[in-house]
């Protein structure tokens, strides 16, 4: 077991090491953390370069001489001299700096770039294209691509009323990549057919002679007549969001359009109210949450709402506005549900709100003496189904045992004694919930499952509900209305959240790439219709998804590659819209270009999606050794590929630095260890987590982030007065390497897990930040994990708060914070989180570079 | 002579054997296996293009699955019972494949072999294709074979 060392003996451990290694390390006595800087990198930061060039211990001409030893040995590799490409001797380079969240540029002219679509949409893991195959699998690194169609981007996009022109063959909308044959021709850029640039009589389009490439992407120069612009002065930004005024527009095929006004929008919530539910007692929180955010619910007039409660018979309210008070209706045959009289179940939010109000008081009142222990979840959803059949919406769907009467019943499988975790145990029992979840999404509705349930639920069935219909799951394990704060605060949060985030409705994702490539796995929340098409019931902001793509043929026919996704939805308004964003690439015939291209974030995101598409349908440790083979495999390949064999160097060129970390990571992850004390619902939740949760936050759940924050209050105490202003951005703290040697006994640190925040306190902390942030005057009265970080009046509390919320902006799960004391026996859970240690069963950092440097230099 | 092509009649004689109608009726059950076998590819092809949704194309083609692996054990048991050895040893390989197939599908409730959810990954469409062609290959021959093999039993007696 790790004790925690003295400051001391931390000192000689570094000593040891240094002079193993000829390049220093930082002591803590120096001023920056490791890596430190304020903001991610970039991709060369004078950090980078200082260290490996700085003047080592040793001789300056032993280090010339290693230097020109690596620049022969990339000779064979034509570089030109671009500081991602340059080679590193990993063993050598201690702090390996944070991947940055934003994409390498694409080596793209410099206009093209300002034209391209912003990078926090799409991200392609080699940006810069290989143009065969071969080069390709010369690389051995995943090519996949990752993007949100849905989200909020910085740049507003713009809004325009006139279908724009569209390839004839293929479909594609006009972006600014193409390229003009003549002034009457234009070559589409994903299939390669020619278009004519006649004017299109309904939508009146204007079309001048000039390029795309001249114009500034502004569709105002194509039609300068009927454009309406609902954003300020054109940015160019190949954005462009089309508002379809009228509903009945002939020009265009049918399956853009209704013949009608877009559905309303319907919420239908499914409670479970058992005895277990109300042992919870999440239904007081749930209905109180409700109640205030019943205005805020995305929709307009016309919206819908309805409720359905299940124990062991599912119970419908009737909540007409003719009705003085809502009423039940039991249907206690669960093997044949029906439905009584549609319209009085579904009603209009605002003309009957006086009834909702009065029903949503009434639930944990009115089930508050029941003693059914049965569940009867298959049957209430089926009744949800056939409720919502001709009008759709969103089912949020509460859950708190296993299902156990009617269809859809489960059976506890979870067997601690199994070590072989695999599809037995993470792939769904039965294909009740899947079927279903198929039905719902034909019929556009989607599912969000809230799961509070103390034992075992069979999450890996159940979640087939959200995981088609493009929902969530929200777990909540052993939720106590009372005994969990942390976690009914987690619910509060998440569910208010989840009412009032914008969504689109009905929608129809189509990605459209230029012909050469081929998209072979789906990853993400959906149900893949065809191979370019997703079917997405109800979309938000934070929807992520991924594809794995291959090189189908050759991509020499252009020199760019063009992925362009048009998302298709009805706003809540109940207007028909469709968003389009397109990305280029360049593609790229050299292999050094192809290195340089890399976009370590995205790699990994691809990678961790892998490990848990194979751990879902073949086994645990299959997914373990499929990451090292392809951590090797890569290593392996760019050795070749510098073609020395008689170099002992364990070189690895500076865009691909963190892969090992990161792979090291991914295999430290409790999700992925077959030993760990995980429950079976828990593991699942967590790999769905790294399936679908936004990249940002998937890089933060591998590989923490570390800050110390007691030095911040410090140093940030001059800039108070601007966050008490509630200015939009918190300056982060330093990052900090995951090693042990870096936590310091007179500091506090915060470590940021994606899904949960963790302050640590040292030992002898100061007494400013235990009684401004903590609230407690000495280190000996903390208790020994708190689970709520007290709001206090003064501002390094106020500071700390700011911090966590710009934290957990713009997160789709709520993470709370715990405070672990450094003696405390919650200790394991921080230091476990710790990547780059030793723990009982993997190697630290340090040693894993060693054991890579065995198989690969052999 | 009259006589004598009377005489050569008996040893001539084409004796309709089970053996033989066992190839009959093999010969008529394979003309179907080709059948499915090319509906396999079509309906493979359609997905892979894009011409048609999962769903709909799964529940065209999961109810065909069970009926051809049942066809072809009714064809193993036909010749063991006709004791034709060299037949059976042929058409084992198969049977068993066929075994392993049904027991590793994805969970279903409906007999059946493909879950629309998965199909539309590009490795087992692939894989589903390529099974596809084998297996009208080897239909074919086997068609051939049972022709020839009729004949065989038919003349040989």
């Amino acid at each position: 077991m790790t004790t925690f060392p003295s400051s001391s003996l931390v000192q000689t451990a570094i000593d040891r090491r240094l002079s193993s290694i000829s390049v220093p390390l930082p002591t803590i006595g120096s001023n920056g953390a490791i890596g430190s800087q304020s903001h991610p990198y970039p991709g060369q930061s004078p950090q980078n370069k200082s260290s490996w060039t700085e003047a080592p211990r040793s001789s300056a001409a032993q280090e010339t001489l290693r230097m020109e030893q690596l620049q022969e040995s990339t000779a064979n590799l034509d570089l030109q001299q671009v500081p991602s490409v340059c080679p590193i001797n990993l063993l050598q380079q201690r702090d390996v700096p944070r991947v940055d969240p934003t994409a390498p540029e694409p080596g793209l002219s410099t206009h093209l770039r300002k034209l391209n679509c912003c990078s926090d949409v799409f991200q392609c893991t080699l940006v810069n294209i290989p143009h065969t195959l071969a080069l390709l699998k010369q690389v051995k690194l995943p090519l996949g691509l990752i993007f949100q169609p849905f989200k909020d981007s910085r740049e507003p996009p713009l809004l325009i009323t006139d279908v724009p022109p569209r390839c004839t063959t293929c479909q594609t909308y006009i972006n600014p990549f193409i390229t003009f044959i003549d002034q009457q021709h234009w070559k589409c850029n994903t299939c390669f057919s020619l278009n004519d640039a006649t004017p299109c009589p309904t939508a009146q389009i204007i079309w001048t002679s000039y390029t795309l490439s001249n114009c500034t992407n502004h569709l105002s120069q194509l039609h300068p007549v009927q454009l309406h612009k609902s954003s300020g002065p054109a940015t160019p930004c190949p954005t462009v969001q089309i508002t379809y005024t009228s509903y009945t527009l002939s020009n265009c095929t049918n399956h853009l359009y209704q013949a009608g006004r877009p559905r309303p929008v319907t919420y239908l919530f499914v409670f479970d109210v058992s005895y277990n539910a109300v042992e919870t007692g999440y239904l007081g929180i749930v209905c109180k949450t409700l109640l205030e955010n019943i205005d805020r619910l995305p929709g307009d007039s016309r919206t819908r709402i309805g409720f359905i409660t299940f124990d062991s018979t599912v119970n419908f309210y009737h909540l007409h506005s003719s009705l003085s008070r809502p009423r039940m209706m039991v249907v206690a045959d669960v093997d044949d549900i029906f439905i009584p009289s549609e319209d009085k179940l579904l009603v209009n939010l605002q003309q009957s709100r006086q009834l909702v109000v009065s029903l949503l008081e009434e639930f944990p009142v009115a089930f508050r003496e029941t003693q059914k222990r049965q569940c009867a979840f298959g049957p209430a959803l089926q009744a949800a189904q056939k409720l919502l059949k001709y009008c759709g919406g969103r089912v949020s769907a509460f859950l708190t045992q296993l299902p156990n009467v009617g269809c859809g019943s489960l059976q506890p499988r979870e067997d601690p004694g199994d070590s072989t975790l695999g599809a037995k145990h993470l792939a769904p029992a039965i294909d009740f919930y899947k079927v279903l979840a198929l039905e719902l999404c034909g019929q556009q509705t989607g599912v969000d499952l809230f799961l509070l349930s103390q034992r075992y639920t069979d999450l890996a069935s159940v979640a087939c509900l959200p995981r088609y219909t493009c929902g969530y799951v929200y777990y909540y394990p052993a939720f106590h209305h009372i005994h969990s704060s942390a976690l009914v605060e987690k619910l509060q949060q998440e569910f208010q959240h989840h009412l009032t985030r914008s969504i689109g409705y009905e929608g129809l994702l189509r990605i459209r790439y230029t012909q050469g490539l081929m998209l072979e796995t789906y990853y993400g929340n959906s149900f893949l219709q065809t191979t370019q098409m997703l079917s997405l019931p109800c979309v938000c902001p934070q929807a992520e998804f991924a594809f794995l793509m291959m090189i189908d043929g050759a991509v020499t026919d252009s020199s760019f590659v063009v992925f362009q996704s048009s998302l298709l939805y009805t706003s809540c308004q109940g207007e028909r819209r469709v968003r389009i964003y397109t990305y280029c690439l360049p593609v790229v015939s050299s292999l050094s270009e192809v290195y340089a291209g890399v976009n370590m974030a995205a790699m990994m995101g691809i990678l961790s999606k892998m490990a848990v598409d194979r751990s879902v349908r073949l086994c645990l440790a299959y997914t373990r050794d499929e990451l090292m083979r392809v951590l090797i495999e890569a290593l392996v390949a760019y050795r070749v590929s510098t073609c020395s064999p008689k170099q002992s160097a364990f070189t690895i060129p500076r865009s691909l630095q963190q892969l090992p970390l990161y792979v090291l990571a991914l295999l430290k992850q409790p999700a992925f260890q077959t030993d760990a004390a995980m429950s079976l619902d828990e593991r699942v939740f967590t790999m769905s987590q790294l399936m679908i949760q936004p990249l940002t936050l998937v890089l933060r759940m591998v590989y923490p982030d570390l800050y110390k924050i007691d030095d911040y209050l410090n140093s940030e105490s001059a800039d108070n007065i601007s966050l008490e202003r509630g200015k939009e951005t918190v300056k982060r703290p330093a990052l900090v390497q995951l090693m042990a040697e870096n936590l310091t006994l007179q500091g506090a640190f915060l470590i940021d897990c994606g899904n949960v925040l963790y302050i640590w306190v040292g030992r002898h902390c100061s007494t400013s930040f235990l009684d401004g942030v903590l609230g407690v005057t000495s280190y000996t009265s903390l208790p020994g994990t708190l689970t709520l970080l007290p709001i206090l009046q003064n501002p390094a509390s106020k500071l700390i708060q700011a911090l966590l919320g710009s934290l957990r902006k713009e997160r789709l799960y709520h993470a709370p914070c715990f405070i672990i004391k450094d003696d405390s026996t919650s200790r394991s859970v921080f230091i476990k989180r710790l990547v780059d240690d030793r723990t009982e069963t993997a190697m630290s950092y340090y040693e894993f570079l060693l054991h890579l440097k065995e198989r690969v230099c052999k | 002579d009259v006589s004598a092509p009377a005489a050569c009649l008996p040893r001539s004689k084409m004796a309709f054997t089970f053996a033989a109608f066992c190839y009959m009726l093999a010969l008529l059950l394979t003309a179907a296996l080709i059948f499915f076998a090319i509906w396999h590819i079509i309906a493979f092809d359609e997905l892979k293009t894009d011409y048609k949704n999962p769903i709909d194309q799964c529940n065209t083609l999961n109810p065909l699955v069970l009926p051809e692996y049942l066809i072809h054990a009714f064809f193993c048991v036909m010749f063991l019972c006709a004791t034709e050895w060299l037949t059976l040893g042929v058409n084992m390989p198969l049977l068993g494949y066929h075994i392993w197939r049904y027991m590793t599908r994805p969970i279903m409730s409906v007999p059946g072999l493909y879950d629309p959810t998965t199909i539309m990954n590009a490795d087992i469409l692939a894989y589903c294709q390529k099974e596809g062609w084998c297996k009208l290959a080897f239909y074919l021959l086997s068609f051939f074979y049972y022709l020839y093999g009729m004949i065989y039993v038919l003349v040989s007696s």
